[in-house]
């Protein structure tokens, strides 16, 4: 199946979450460029409201949403208010994630609190901002859902294992919510952006050249050119490169 | 004959449909199975509303105190303290950052409405300090006060970026004396809930989960949306009561429109704001036009139905409007005939309860080509 740009498929109101840095905050000030209303979630309020006053000062349209993914009692607040603010959403990047904890560890060193934490954020969370968003996608026929993914969720690299699990079960939960959404209009994708200089990456591999690393920005790019332009189907899961599209 | 009220949220596989329709008996089935109505080319219609949770305690700060000389308002403020405790509870949200609200004394959900105690001589100044979990007390200042006393309207300056957040944290949902146990936002939200316009649940939404909405995607019935505030159902004061619904701002998308007009089945609205949202929109300009807009219909047996072909709702009592309004779809003894079956199936009423599924009789419905009296299939 080919799937051809259509006008209605490109993003115009979307949520990130972890929008205060990185990658989200990366695409964020790309789809705000690119016309888009972008409703911002993140813990950190301050840093959040920077990135807000960066798209504002660009003409763009943003608000923010200082909440904890992770938070159940967060989830209806901010679906509601995003909603009220920049209208109905059609597009969710799930993009906040936590290590578990740092610095990196063996599985057999990692506390459980600490697996249950990443499961918390990683995917519990997303799970159920899905949730409460994928039915109203329902009612009008689109939307997308984006699970941010990482190499550490087909690899097995040792001491990312909180990480690499809970990305691992979240590309799983993508595939089967993208079987029972077949024919709706709904549509959902895990996408591999690669290593990136973020402080997440630094938190992880303090010793990391981060001049070697890909940027943000740049793949937040081919990103959103990769939702726009090539043919993928609901359900498939992609790895950017660093070096083309 | 009094439905008993379902007084905790309950599981959908609990909940049943009664099905009362001009061309068949009188039946019930699994609430479930409401897709095994419908046809293709079928038109559904909710409300996607979310319920805003609109209850809030907290505490009145008089700054008009007659023992105090106004030159020295600063020193009110310190003197009245956490005396005077409030609960309000929004009903309307007439612009960015004002709110309309009942006002009660000490007190809560748990006493009946109608028993609780009002504060006297408001005044336009006078704050209401929430409780909140954390620190920052959102703070309203009473703008307006109505003639009942009852009614204020709140103003919050607060940040756009801040104020709802403050006031999510506030919150908690509306509910009345009938429930065992408190409330949480989870438990009255429908599944497909959008904008928070909402403050009392569009609870006939609870039949469709998501695997209702993908069967309809499927089986060629299309969903459509209004947006519409359904407010507040009881006030306590029975003169404000015989007042309500008091006018309620809809929104209805493009998408909707043009699915009404070229509807090739029937028009099926999931609760009684979806019909008050097309029905009144139809009022304004003899036709259902995209757009937002307000409306203070009241439906009844007198009212003929231009747009809706068929409502699901609760089981709802005689005397109430929502009884009046299903009215305008069939007459008062097959609707009362049809309670009497809910109530020898021990079927419950109120916003958590079961369903009833309400075709428009022959002489009710809009005349539309080939839906009319179109009789449900087996």
């Amino acid at each position: 199946m080919c799937l051809e740009s259509r006008p209605e498929s490109r993003p115009e109101r979307v949520l990130i979450t972890g929008a205060s840095g990185g990658l989200g905050r990366a695409l964020a000030l790309e789809l705000a460029a690119r016309g888009a209303k972008v409703a911002l979630v993140a813990r950190r309020e301050k840093e959040l409201k920077e990135v807000v006053k960066l798209v504002r000062a660009r003409r763009g349209d943003a608000i923010p949403l200082v909440y904890d993914v992770g938070d159940k009692d967060a989830v209806y607040p901010l679906v509601a208010i995003a909603q009220e603010r920049i209208g109905p959403i059609d597009t969710v990047i799930h993009n906040a994630s936590t290590l578990g904890a740092v610095p990196l560890r063996p599985l057999l060193d990692t506390d459980c609190e600490a697996l249950e934490d990443a499961v918390r954020v990683n995917l519990v969370g997303p799970f159920r901002l899905t949730k409460a968003l994928v039915p109203s996608f329902l009612t009008r026929g689109r939307g997308l859902v984006v699970f941010v993914s990482s190499d550490a969720a087909v690899q097995a690299y040792p001491s990312w294992g909180p990480y690499g699990a809970t990305k691992a079960a979240a590309d799983h939960l993508a595939r089967t919510l993208a079987e029972e959404t077949k024919g709706t209009g709904v549509r959902v994708l895990s996408v591999d952006p690669g290593e990136m200089d973020t402080d997440m990456h630094a938190a992880a591999m303090p010793d990391a050249d981060r001049a070697a690393l890909a940027k943000p920005e740049t793949m937040a790019r081919r990103l959103i050119d990769r939702l726009s332009n090539e043919s993928w189907r609901s359900g498939d899961r992609i790895e950017l490169s660093a070096e083309g599209p | 004959m009094m439905m008993a009220p379902a007084i905790f949220p309950r599981s959908l596989d609990a909940c049943r449909l009664i099905v009362v329709d001009p061309h068949r008996a009188t039946s019930t089935l699994p609430a479930l199975r409401l897709v095994d109505l419908l046809e293709p080319g079928d038109v559904v219609v909710v409300n996607d509303a979310a319920t805003f949770p609109g209850a809030f305690h907290g505490f009145l700060r008089r700054v008009s105190s007659p023992d105090v000389d106004s030159d020295s308002k600063k020193s009110v403020n310190l003197l009245s303290a956490r005396t005077e405790p409030i609960e309000v509870r929004f009903a309307a949200h007439p612009s960015r950052n004002q709110f309309r609200a009942l006002v009660f004394g000490v007190g809560d959900w748990h006493t009946p409405t109608e028993l609780r105690p009002v504060p006297s001589n408001l005044r336009v100044g006078d704050q209401v300090v929430f409780e909140s979990a954390s620190e920052g007390e959102p703070t309203g200042t009473i703008a307006a006060i109505d003639r009942s006393g009852r009614v204020v309207d709140l103003v919050f300056e607060v940040p756009e970026d801040d104020l709802w957040r403050h006031l999510y944290r506030a919150g908690t949902p509306i509910q009345y004396s009938y429930m065992r146990d408190a409330l949480a936002i989870w438990d009255v939200q429908t599944s497909y809930a959008s904008r928070p316009w909402s403050f009392e649940m569009p609870s006939a939404g609870r039949i469709l989960n998501s695997r209702a909405l993908v069967e309809f995607a499927r089986k060629g019935v299309h969903l459509r949306t209004v947006t519409h505030a359904a407010g507040i159902s009881s006030t306590g004061d029975s003169a404000l009561d015989r007042s309500l619904p008091w006018p309620e701002r809809f929104s209805i998308p493009e998408a909707t429109v043009r699915s009404i007009d070229n509807a090739e089945g029937r028009v099926v609205a999931i609760g009684t704001s979806v019909v008050r949202a097309l029905e009144g929109a139809y009022a304004r300009h003899q036709r259902v036009a995209a757009g937002e807009g307000t409306t203070d219909i009241r439906l009844s047996r007198e009212s003929q139905l231009n747009v809706v072909d068929a409502i699901v709702t609760g089981v709802h009592d005689p005397a109430t409007s929502h009884f009046e309004l299903l009215e305008a779809f069939a007459p008062r003894e097959s609707i009362k005939n049809a309670l009497q079956e809910a109530t020898r199936q021990s079927l419950l009423g109120h916003e958590f309860g079961d369903f009833m599924w309400l075709s428009a009789w022959p002489a009710h419905g809009p005349n539309r080509v080939g839906a009319t009296s179109l009789p449900l299939r087996r």
